[in-house]
């Protein structure tokens, strides 16, 4: 099939099958799935320049349609996601600054590369040794609960600080937080995203969940919704330079969509721990392809 | 830490509530499929001309496309459910 804005001929088969497998792992992780589209919609040819803006396009529809999903089934703080955005966008400024005073010295591509891999890295350290702690604690306690975290010392910690104004977020069962600490969280990711160039929903999640005691399920379809702008924004930014066609972006959305549905679904039969158990792995494919893109085996 | 949601026990027909999920994909796949013909038979080309005449409105058409995508064809699709009385799997399990 031709794509008259990119110019180029490619199988919309497999721009559905990347799709709905960035969609599945998008709706029960709560992440943009950048990291492993963009590869593979290299791979295919997709033009270097249409990868990025591309796959934010299909992104931001496809955490629509997963945000919608987890919101009927309660998954959602829209009231946390919204106060989050804030700090995240503001972040994610700070992050590009950062990158383009660096850009000045000829290693950063290296430096940014093993600081992505290190991040990576101790995330899916962490959050792995949490959720196997959990799930034993879950076993061996006999807890009839859908969540339970393993680590609460740093959520414990944010808690503790007493900066006004106080806000409460009920949704996600936080009855008094500094309004600060939930902004400086969306800062700190979104200036890790704005540095690293990715959406930052697998650095998000566990954030919420580990620093703001954010029940897991709650964090995915709160994850979701802050894409929804980060990644709408994005499509914006890279349409306007000319870096999106917006066919091939609804032929990605076509499985992305119904993709999102059942990882979203899915979510519901799984308890906190598993969830985050599964997720840990994310990470680590993450680094993988940064690590195979410092060694020159892939372009994006 | 506990969060206090109980673990969902399926008090529900299950499998009638993945049935319905699975017919809902079905459906949604199928309003999908139209609306990206349509969309192709009637939008690919001044997509296109966009793109080479105006950037600003090929990038608010483009975004609007796909929310529209996702929204409306989901509305739709919770429009029919509803008009044929079946339930969906949206809220916990044990509500239905």
């Amino acid at each position: 099939m031709e794509f008259p804005i990119a110019g180029v001929v490619i199988d919309p088969i497999a721009l559905v099958v990347i799709g709905f497998l960035v969609g599945v792992l998008g709706g029960f992780f709560g992440v943009g799935g950048g990291f492993l589209a963009a590869p593979f919609m290299f791979w295919i040819g997709v033009p270097m320049n249409f990868v990025v803006g591309t796959d934010l396009a299909h992104m931001t529809g496809k955490s629509i349609v997963a945000f919608k999903r987890h919101r009927a089934l309660g998954h959602v703080d829209v009231k946390l996601g919204a106060v989050m955005i804030v700090g995240t966008m503001i972040g994610v400024e700070i992050g590009a600054q950062v990158i383009e005073a660096l850009e000045a010295r000829k290693s950063v591509d290296q430096v940014i590369g093993i600081l992505y891999i290190v991040i990576l890295v101790l995330v899916t350290i962490f959050t792995s040794f949490e959720a196997i702690r959990s799930l034993r604690m879950l076993q061996s306690e006999k807890m009839d609960v859908k969540d339970v975290v393993g680590f609460q010392g740093i959520a414990r910690r944010v808690y503790n600080i007493r900066i006004p104004p106080m806000v409460s977020f009920p949704a996600s069962g936080i009855e008094s937080i500094s309004l600060w600490s939930v902004v400086a969280v969306g800062l700190i990711t979104g200036v890790l995203a704005g540095m690293l160039g990715v959406g930052g929903g697998f650095i998000r999640m566990p954030m919420l969940v580990y620093f703001l005691g954010v029940p897991t399920h709650v964090a995915v379809g709160t994850d979701l919704f802050e894409i929804i702008f980060s990644a709408g924004y994005g499509t914006l930014t890279h349409a306007l330079k000319g870096n999106v066609d917006i066919i091939m972006a609804l032929v990605m959305q076509t499985g992305a969509a119904i993709g999102a549905q059942i990882g979203a679904v899915s979510t519901q039969y799984f308890t906190g721990p598993r969830i985050r158990l599964f997720f840990s792995f994310l990470p680590m494919v993450g680094a993988l392809m940064v690590i195979l893109r410092l060694l020159g085996f892939v372009e994006v | 830490m506990e969060t206090g949601e109980k673990e969902t026990k399926a008090q529900v027909p299950f499998r009638e509530l993945i049935r319905n999920f699975l017919i809902e994909l079905a459906v949604y796949g199928v309003l999908l499929v139209i609306y990206f013909f349509v969309a192709l038979r009637y939008l690919a080309e001044p997509l296109a001309r966009l793109f080479e005449n105006n950037l600003l409105v090929y990038a608010i058409m483009g975004l609007g496309l796909i929310v529209v995508q996702a929204v409306f064809l989901e509305f739709i699709t919770s429009y029919l459910f509803d008009f044929l009385g079946l339930h969906r799997l949206t809220s916990k399990p044990g509500q239905h």
